[in-house]
């Protein structure tokens, strides 16, 4: 059996972040060790600790007891503090303790440092696709969006006005742009504040008054209250935050900007 | 028709033989609107009159569903009824204000509100 043994050192992708690094059978006589390393860290709102159990056989529960005590303090300093990678047998302990209900848990670093980096570091995540330019598509891609932002912590109406702007959009490309490539680019990206997106298309030659006419579409779209479609552009320019456009001879593109409502 | 996205079934309105439910679910978008037209111009053909579209188990709508819409809502005026819709969830109803079709469809809180509201 393994050495008990307790460490604190700072993570070396994100030295914001400190390990706590427990080994071997961690029983009472450990408490004070693990608890003046804890309490020894300094206040920093954007500091996080991170309690790695790869290598813990066992755990006593006063250990636990002490752990949700340093948290707390930790939480008192604006810390963060979450567990890493418990082997399966203690995994199946603290969960029966409900010690996952209070603690994040990750199971392995790199699922630590995607969260981390998402809601400590504000990183966005982005996604760049080419689509068949085929309305039968459409539906796929605006439910993938919407699954992606609901992952992410977005709320349900957040999420739905993004589905319908990509919707929009897509549809756009692919009625009104007539891409003799038949595709469409969609590149979308998304943080814990907004979200972006372009959507690219080819088009038929445009001659520079066509091009004129394009623009005008975008700036001043104009909808006949008994026409059975056409109310798109409207509908996105009041959804979004932001919506700019740029028309060239050959190329299209769309890009909005939605800010959250609700953080 | 996107079967996956949106069902579309009909049914009778009891008290009213010129009147049709129509009961949507899933979504109403691009791949599907032309359906709904269809569906409309069909039943008019066969007499029917008012339209009642129960929206309660409709997820989503985007601008084209609601061209279809609007498209029922002139044809059903034209032959001297109406299309009433009834429970629309909050979101649906989002895209139908923000579109300014409140002011052009008749909107119930209820089915029942809806039937109530048939001549």
């Amino acid at each position: 059996m393994n050495v008990p043994q307790v460490s604190l050192e700072s993570l070396a992708e994100e030295p914001s972040v400190s390990v706590l690094r427990l080994s071997g059978d961690i029983g009472i006589e450990h408490i004070s060790g693990i608890v003046q390393r804890v309490d020894a860290l300094p206040e920093n709102k954007r500091a996080h600790l991170l309690i790695d159990l790869s290598a813990v056989g066992f755990l006593s529960s006063p250990v636990v007891g002490a752990l949700m005590g340093c948290r707390e303090r930790l939480s008192r300093k604006g810390c963060s503090i979450s567990l890493l990678s418990p082997r399966p047998e203690l995994a199946e302990k603290l969960e029966l303790m409900g010690v996952n209900l209070v603690f994040r848990h990750y199971r392995t670093k790199e699922d630590f440092l995607k969260d981390f980096r998402w809601e400590a570091r504000e990183e966005s995540r982005k996604l760049q696709l080419q689509i068949p330019a085929r309305a039968g598509y459409v539906p796929a891609l605006r439910h993938l969006i919407s699954g992606l932002l609901l992952c992410k912590g977005y709320s349900s109406r957040e999420a739905f006005v993004l589905e319908s702007i990509v919707d929009e959009l897509s549809n756009n490309a692919i009625e009104h742009g007539h891409p003799p490539d038949k595709k469409f680019c969609i590149t979308f990206s998304f943080d814990k504040r907004h979200a972006r997106l372009a959507v690219t298309n080819s088009c038929p030659e445009l001659s520079p008054e066509e091009q004129e006419k394009v623009r005008d579409k975008f700036r001043n779209p104009r909808v006949e209250s008994d026409a059975f479609r056409g109310r798109g552009i409207a509908l996105i320019k009041k959804l979004s935050d932001e919506m700019t456009f740029h028309v060239e001879a050959r190329k299209i593109q769309v890009v909005v900007t939605k800010l959250r409502e609700e953080l | 028709m996107n079967e996956k996205q949106m069902l579309l079934t009909i049914e009778p309105v009891k008290d009213h033989p010129a009147a049709r439910l129509l009961r949507f679910s899933g979504d109403l978008d691009s791949t599907n609107a032309e359906t709904v037209t269809a569906t409309v111009q069909n039943l008019l053909q066969q007499g029917a009159r008012d339209l009642v579209a129960d929206f309660s188990k409709l997820r989503y709508i985007n601008s084209t569903g609601l061209g279809a819409l609007l498209f029922a809502n002139k044809k059903t005026k034209e032959a001297g009824g109406s299309i009433k819709l009834a429970a629309v969830n909050e979101n649906v109803f989002e895209i139908i204000e923000i579109i300014g079709a409140n002011t052009l469809l008749d909107i119930y809180r209820t089915l029942e509100d809806a039937y109530a509201a048939l001549k």
